[in-house]
């Protein structure tokens, strides 16, 4: 006895070639849990689902759930795209500032780089020397960051 | 606890190992996490080999599985499992709901379960429900142990796709018809696995604290530069957790090696499996869109879904180019034959004692780390708290907000519409997305 067969709800194709079927059943805890069967005859589950649908019933709602998307695909990938960028994008932005900062803020290697490409910042150009010479002996990138901070800031 | 530099030997002389030294044995670990990771994720549908040999020990033979030694190897539901005996043909592999199988009274359990006798391999495509089980050997007994049966799902936090799901229609000529209601179907199809199965499933015993290799240490008077041997977290601090930084920076590539992610495409080679771990649905408008009174073509239950996606758990390949073992740089270390004489002896490891170290060290901390290095994958909302990297694709579950069906009946014509949908245009509303995470812990 499968562990679908005394809460069985439904079970349908999920593939073209018929080789997968997907059972819903109710959980213990009252989900509905999506199982799978493959369509391999030996298979204990299949034979267990058998004793409960028949595979006629099975093809003849495969035949109609194979009706074309009244969806258009593009509008879906359009909407979850503009989901997913409300989402994630500002949370990700800063998130990886931050990791970025923390993790390789004394590496020379991204240390050096950022103090060419701040001395370059007109701002910084015609800051006082005092800026320009503290920023050159930062230490990190967080140091950098703020002495460019108090640039910006006219301090 | 810190980054040491090993020494190597240059020109008979001793030196630091250069920075790409490190780059290559620190992407070596990364190649060992790909081929004998610890951390893994076993899907619904999967298929896992257990390479099964035979060794004497202490006078009587034993079953090792991936190279250790009795072990009790975990199979899951809904999954296929093979014991693959070729290396042992003489011992083959049997089940049984009995500890020892027949040797001890019980009988072979067959439910599901193949032997095949030309190749040597025993294969059970776990069913819902199977009981807990025991390896055996066939012809001789105390050679196996527990198959524990676990359900799949579990660990890994569950997707919920939300379906709309049709009423029943009471009376085709007078269009009535229930209401549109929800359901939200579970799949819990992914487990979080750790095991401790293969090669470095034995953490390296440092009881001399010379197992690691050699480095100078220095307190900046070159007069007292001594040489000491790595210690265990020494090597973890060099090597592995930069290398598991880099395996959990949310990439797929041959510097991730061994990660899951989650893709659209069914036809990729590195899937763990064909069945969907999610299928995203909608509810099929059409198929309650009847026709004429009298002919409609009603579907004979409601809830048969309209896939919009399926999605796949997949597997970040083994790449070896990035750091063959054969090539691995050379570190020295304190041979141990020679700690109890006066002349206490350094020599080079040879590519496959610094893979060994690599891979034992790699399985342990990923597997289980005191400084937040070991590897969690689990799944969340993209806006959701739980920490970690997206690896792959944005899972999305959606549905129409709302529905309706509603008749026409001069007409007697069945039609199913969105309601609320302002584009008009029966776009579903992106439900919520989930996103499968990796993060270090």
């Amino acid at each position: 006895m499968a562990i679908f067969t005394e809460k069985f709800i439904t079970a349908h194709f999920i593939d073209y070639k018929k080789t997968q079927i997907e059972v819903l059943y109710k959980s213990d805890l009252e989900k509905t849990v999506s199982y799978h069967v493959p369509v391999i005859w030996s298979h204990p589950d299949l034979k267990d689902l058998l004793k409960i649908v028949s595979l006629e019933s099975l093809e003849r709602k495969w035949d109609k759930g194979m009706r074309k998307a009244a969806v258009s695909q593009n509008q879906v990938k359009d909407a979850i795209q503009k989901r997913i960028e409300e989402q994630t994008q500002p949370t990700a932005d800063v998130d990886s500032v931050i990791k970025f900062l923390k993790e390789n803020s004394k590496e020379m290697k991204h240390l050096f780089p950022l103090k060419v490409k701040i001395l370059a910042l007109p701002e910084i150009k015609n800051a006082d020397k005092k800026f320009k010479d503290k920023i050159q002996k930062a230490k990190n990138l967080w140091e950098t960051i703020g002495i460019v901070g108090e640039v910006f800031d006219g301090k | 606890m810190a980054f040491r530099r090993p020494l190597k030997i240059v020109d008979s002389d001793f030196q630091e190992m250069t920075d790409s030294d490190i780059t290559l044995l620190r992407n070596r670990a990364i190649v060992n996490h790909g081929r004998e990771q610890c951390v893994r994720i076993v899907s619904e549908g999967s298929t896992i080999t257990f390479t099964i040999t035979v060794q004497n020990v202490g006078g009587a033979n034993e079953y090792f599985v991936n190279g250790v030694q009795r072990p009790n190897v975990k199979i899951t539901e809904g999954s296929t499992f093979i014991f693959d005996w070729s290396a042992a043909p003489g011992h083959p592999v049997r089940l049984s709901t009995t500890s020892d199988g027949t040797h001890a009274g019980g009988v072979e359990y067959t439910t599901g379960v193949t032997v095949d006798t030309v190749n040597k391999k025993t294969t059970i495509i776990v069913a819902a429900g199977t009981p807990l089980l025991n390896y055996y050997c066939e012809n001789h007994s105390g050679m196996g142990r527990r198959a524990f049966t676990t359900t799949s799902g579990s660990g890994i936090n569950e997707l919920i796709d939300t379906r709309k799901v049709g009423g029943a229609i009471s009376e085709v000529d007078s269009a009535s018809a229930g209401n549109v209601t929800t359901l939200l179907v579970s799949y819990d199809r992914m487990t979080h696995y750790i095991d401790n199965l293969g090669v470095g499933a034995n953490p390296v015993i440092d009881t001399n604290k010379i197992s690691y290799p050699v480095y100078y240490e220095s307190d900046g008077n070159s007069a007292h530069l001594k040489i000491r041997a790595m210690t265990d977290s020494d090597f973890k601090d060099t090597f592995i957790r930069p290398a598991i930084t880099q395996l959990v920076n949310g990439g797929t590539g041959n510097q991730n090696q061994g990660v899951f992610f989650i893709t659209q495409d069914s036809t990729s080679s590195n899937l763990v499996s064909s069945t969907p771990v999610f299928i995203d649905t909608v509810f099929d408008v059409s198929t309650y869109s009847g026709g004429d009174s009298g002919n409609l073509s009603l579907p004979e239950d409601s809830d048969q879904p309209l896939i919009l996606a399926k999605y796949y758990l997949a597997q970040s390949p083994v790449d070896s180019s990035i750091s063959p073992g054969s090539t691995l740089p050379q570190m020295l270390l304190i041979d141990s034959a020679s700690l109890s004489t006066s002349n206490p002896i350094i020599r080079q490891t040879d590519s496959g004692t610094t893979d060994h170290l690599l891979i034992t060290s790699i399985k342990q901390t990923s597997r289980n780390d005191s400084h937040g290095y070991a590897i969690k994958y689990q799944t969340d909302s993209a806006s959701g708290t739980v920490p970690g990297t997206q690896v792959g694709t944005s899972i999305i579950d959606k549905a129409f907000t709302n529905q309706t069906i509603f008749s026409n009946n001069i007409t007697g014509y069945f039609q199913a519409l969105p309601y609320g949908d302002s584009f008009g245009a029966n776009v579903p509303t992106v439900v919520s997305t989930y996103q499968l995470k990796i993060r270090k812990e």
